[in-house]
């Protein structure tokens, strides 16, 4: 990996990291939903620091370039999280359809009451 | 209160005493202070340790029992509870510590509780896992926030 390449990413992944930080003081982003970013960040940082880790791991699934291997990870890490989010997804929609129903049935009792 | 039943009704009446008092804002019951023989699982007691001590030292008051829900509230207490800041999956030191930046006081006093009969907390499997990462981070943001 080039000096270039390398502090390109590390800055990436430490923008991420403490972007995403930034997000949760804020309360734009729960906890709950941080935990992947960040560790997709510290990966991003380590990975592209740690050139040896880098190597064994492409070595062992037998990737050939490390670069790649890196941002192979970085789209790994992205589905998790696109997962993470459908399965959330899926919950959601299941209460607001439950919320919608009990607030008709709560609505019509409450005009059938008066 | 828990709806669990865990909670010694007889000590609602010293919690209310302190807060309707007007010395504090928030009256918490400590299964830690003396009253009755709580025993927590070792690991429990590491992570509730581990926590009271940074809540103690950050807000500088005594904290024994940080995820207790035993409490009496009063209005201002209350509001924030109710808000969107307040942290719903796991309340916990990090409500202590906001309760301390929102310029409001608390203090413990002993309760009793029951053992848990349930067999599945809140705590089990992976969780304590999360649990730990979203302590810490949880924390370190509200130590961020407003100021």
């Amino acid at each position: 990996m080039t000096l270039k390449l390398k502090i390109i990413a590390v800055l990436i992944g430490a923008f991420l990291f403490v972007y995403i930080i930034e997000l949760v003081r804020r309360r734009k982003l729960r906890e709950e939903y941080s935990w992947l970013w960040l560790i997709t960040g510290s990966t991003i940082v380590i990975l592209s620091l740690w050139y040896d880790l880098l190597v064994a791991i492409s070595n062992f699934i037998g990737g050939i370039l490390p670069s790649s291997v890196l941002f192979f990870f970085g789209m790994i890490f992205l589905l998790l999280i696109l997962l993470q989010m459908s399965v959330k997804i899926s919950r959601l929609t299941d209460q607001v359809k439950n919320l919608a129903q009990e607030l008709s049935i709560f609505r019509s009792e409450k005009e059938r009451g008066e | 209160m828990d709806a669990d039943g865990q909670h010694d009704p007889e000590y609602i009446i010293p919690l209310l005493n302190k807060v309707r008092s007007g010395s504090v804002d928030v009256a918490i019951g400590s299964r830690f202070l003396g009253e009755g023989d709580y025993r927590p699982t070792t690991l429990k007691k590491i992570g509730m340790t581990f926590f009271s001590m940074i809540a103690s030292a950050i807000t500088g008051r005594k904290i024994t029992d940080p995820t207790s829900g035993f409490q009496a509230l009063n209005e201002k207490a209350i509001k924030f509870y109710a808000s969107d800041a307040y942290p719903t999956d796991f309340p916990d030191a990090d409500v202590l510590i906001m309760l301390h930046r929102r310029g409001m006081s608390f203090v413990e006093v002993p309760v009793r509780m029951n053992q848990s009969t349930k067999k599945k907390t809140m705590h089990s499997g992976i969780v304590p896992l999360y649990y730990l990462f979203k302590m810490v981070l949880s924390i370190f943001v509200t130590l961020l926030r407003r100021d």
